[in-house]
């Protein structure tokens, strides 16, 4: 039952980027804030990628980081996953523990 | 950045969260003592896979009503207990008290089952002997007309 994650592989490198709640903690206390997403997307997005990269791949350049972002095709498609990512540790905690439902409107 | 590692890029906190930090961190850090409670180390709570908490609490739930069913069978022995020396107590009881409780009471799944197959059994036998003296009762009508 592993986390959900994002495997590729990079010049012969096999990746698995995924997030817990540490590295989550490590980047937001470095001032990344998911809900600037939408407001501040050239600095946030990278960022959300790169610290995707902090659970398995601590030693991965930032450089190289880069590098694999701009390579990458389907920007819009890894950014949903990316969210969906970020956001399942939370979901996971807070899972059950109301009972409030709610709806989005789109 | 550069070429610096993102490992160093983020450097890892210790002890409260940033001020400032969002929702996400705040969160973490305020379940986190709540999650030690409940029996998780500080590495799978903040490191370990995301089915963990709902195990974790699921687990909880079923200690608490573990617990509880302990203490509900405790009191119950007490009561027993108290119930048996009553007797005793009693200026009319001549001094016996009743025995306790022979048995324990029933607790897991098989003994229950246990119960319910001797109880059916019985059942039956009570049936057999139903039926037995029906059938004797209708023969000795018979013979005395």
């Amino acid at each position: 039952m592993a986390n959900k994650n994002i495997k590729f592989e990079y010049k012969g490198i096999k990746y698995t980027l995924e997030f817990t709640k540490r590295t989550e903690r490590m980047m937001e206390a470095n001032g990344f804030n998911i809900g600037l997403v939408g407001d501040k997307p050239q600095t946030m997005i990278p960022e959300l990628f790169a610290g995707a990269f902090l659970c398995n791949h601590r030693s991965t350049k930032r450089e190289l980081i880069d590098e694999i972002y701009d390579q990458i095709s389907d920007k819009e498609g890894l950014l949903t996953k990316l969210g969906e990512m970020y956001n399942e540790p939370l979901e996971a905690l807070m899972d059950s523990q109301g009972n409030l439902n709610w709806e989005a409107s789109w | 950045m550069g070429s610096i590692l993102v490992g160093d890029a983020f450097r890892e906190i210790k002890g409260d969260v940033l001020d400032g930090a969002s929702l996400f961190s705040k969160t973490y850090e305020q379940e986190f003592p709540k999650y030690l409670f409940y029996g998780m180390t500080e590495e799978q709570y903040w490191d370990g896979e995301n089915y963990l908490p709902s195990a974790y609490r699921k687990a909880y739930d079923m200690k608490l009503k573990h617990d509880n069913m302990i203490a509900w069978y405790q009191g119950r022995y007490v009561y027993d207990a108290i119930i048996s020396l009553i007797p005793a107590l009693n200026s009319f009881g001549n001094g016996k008290f009743e025995p306790y409780v022979e048995k324990m009471y029933p607790i897991t799944m098989s003994e229950f089952a246990e119960i319910e197959a001797n109880h059916n059994k019985q059942k039956s036998i009570d049936n057999a002997v139903g039926f037995l003296q029906g059938w004797a009762a209708k023969v000795n009508a018979e013979r005395n007309k």
